[in-house]
């Protein structure tokens, strides 16, 4: 325990390489994405332009749903085994995964505004996402002030349990909302903008991004293990 | 052992009828404001008054019901005593169930009252009813576990019922609109199947987990 209190998050040798990967990796994303964009522009027009957001805004939402879902997934084999290290992935993900929730809102109401003309106009994934991070916000609620470690944590989990429940609705939303709201782009219509490779590039750098910052979070979680309990 | 914690979850709210009445008292206040703060409501938003006033109402009663088991420390007596938890969250439940029905059955009038509403009750309306109410009370008393043992879980019930209970209170009002509409039945199937998946399964989570959730 001395030892950890000590070393730093670069000291191990895998971290390091996935923070400058995710650190390189992301600074030629946007090289990528700006260098290329122009060729596009011309091709499907100026006014497209905040349809770029798309090289973010899919990647993002990926991120959110695999943080979700690991979240739920740590959270189960918490209550299995009670270990403390699940619990603290668990946590890290739903951090992330909240993060991530966040961002895909704002970067969602970007294309939104583009594609609509409005930044909110209650299109069935958005909507959903939203209702998804606002459980989280109760998750980190209860993580605050919901009294003993020993106690929250286990309430936490399945509060993250249940909110499993709203990822396939996030997914099917589209269909089921189908003539009340705004359609949300169907998967196949993404690629009329172009630029498959990039979009993979850029997937492959939120990925990179993703691991960096949950080691990195966990890591410090074990750390400040004591100040949590 | 289910009929004895179920009668005296019952007695104790009958005798002074106080979350009741409180719940009770607080839908006809919300009903009143919305009726007098719009003219001419169309029959659909009427539903969707009803519903969000049912929601806020239970986040109340379920309130209340966890306090009174805090205050005097009975919820660990009786956690003490050799029944199977999960027998007391069914009976925590049905009583809240039958609270929640109990408080609609009255209120109803008053909304047709306030609304000047003319409308049928069907037994497919009665039904989803039943449905959602069954699972604003499993959620309800997974929720209020969650927080029996914190300080603050006036605040922490609404936050944590009322997103989960997001979908479920569009999927109820759309099957309603549907059902009262006369609407084709593969229009609003979808909401009526989430509805019932999802009673079930936050109920069958009650049960699995609530010992876990209340144990200190």
């Amino acid at each position: 325990m001395t030892s950890l209190k000590n070393k730093n998050f670069l000291d191990n040798s895998f971290n390091k390489l996935t923070f400058w990967l995710a650190i390189s990796f992301a600074f030629i994303n946007v090289i990528l994405i700006i260098t290329s964009s122009s060729s596009l522009i011309k091709l499907y027009g100026q006014e497209n332009y905040a349809r770029w957001i798309f090289y973010y805004h899919v990647p993002i939402a990926w991120n959110a749903g695999v943080c979700f879902i690991l979240a739920g997934f740590n959270s189960f084999l918490y209550l299995k085994t009670s270990k403390t290290k699940y619990d603290f992935r668990a946590l890290s993900f739903a951090e992330l995964g909240t993060l991530f929730g966040i961002l895909i809102l704002i970067t969602g109401s970007f294309w939104a505004k583009s594609e609509w003309g409005v930044y909110w106009s209650w299109e069935a994934r958005l909507t959903t996402t939203l209702i998804l991070v606002l459980i989280y916000f109760g998750y980190f609620m209860i993580q605050k002030y919901g009294g003993a470690y020993e106690k929250t944590s286990i309430n936490r989990s399945y509060i993250s349990l249940m909110s499993t429940i709203m990822i396939p609705i996030i997914y099917y939303s589209v269909q089921f909302f189908k003539d009340e709201f705004q359609s949300h782009p169907s998967n196949g219509s993404y690629f009329v903008y172009g630029g498959l490779q990039i979009f993979f590039f850029s997937l492959l750098s939120f990925s990179l991004l993703l691991i960096f910052l949950h080691n990195y979070r966990v890591f410090h979680l074990n750390k400040n293990k004591e100040s949590l309990k | 052992m289910l009929n004895t914690l179920i009668f005296k979850e019952l007695k104790l709210e009958f005798r002074t009828k106080e979350t009741m009445l409180s719940m009770f008292l607080l839908g006809i206040i919300l009903s009143f404001l919305f009726s007098i703060s719009i003219e001419n409501v169309k029959q659909e938003f009427v539903i969707v008054y009803f519903w969000i006033i049912i929601f806020m109402i239970s986040s109340l009663g379920l309130y209340r019901s966890y306090q009174n088991e805090k205050n005097l420390d009975s919820f660990n007596l009786m956690l003490s005593s050799p029944v199977d938890p999960s027998i007391i969250f069914i009976s925590k439940v049905v009583s809240f169930f039958i609270q929640i029905f109990i408080v609609q059955i009255f209120l109803f009038p008053i909304f047709i009252l306030f609304f000047k509403l003319n409308l049928t009750i069907s037994y497919e309306v009665v039904f989803l009813t039943l449905v959602t109410n069954w699972y604003i009370s499993s959620l309800g008393n997974i929720i209020g576990g969650i927080t029996l043992r914190s300080n603050r879980n006036e605040m922490i019930i609404p936050i944590l019922l009322f997103p989960f209970s997001a979908p479920i209170l569009l999927a109820i009002i759309r099957a309603t609109e549907g059902v009262i509409g006369n609407y084709s039945f593969y229009d609003f199937s979808n909401w009526i199947f989430i509805i019932i998946t999802s009673s079930i399964v936050v109920f069958i989570l009650g049960i699995w987990a609530y010992y876990d959730i209340i144990k200190e």
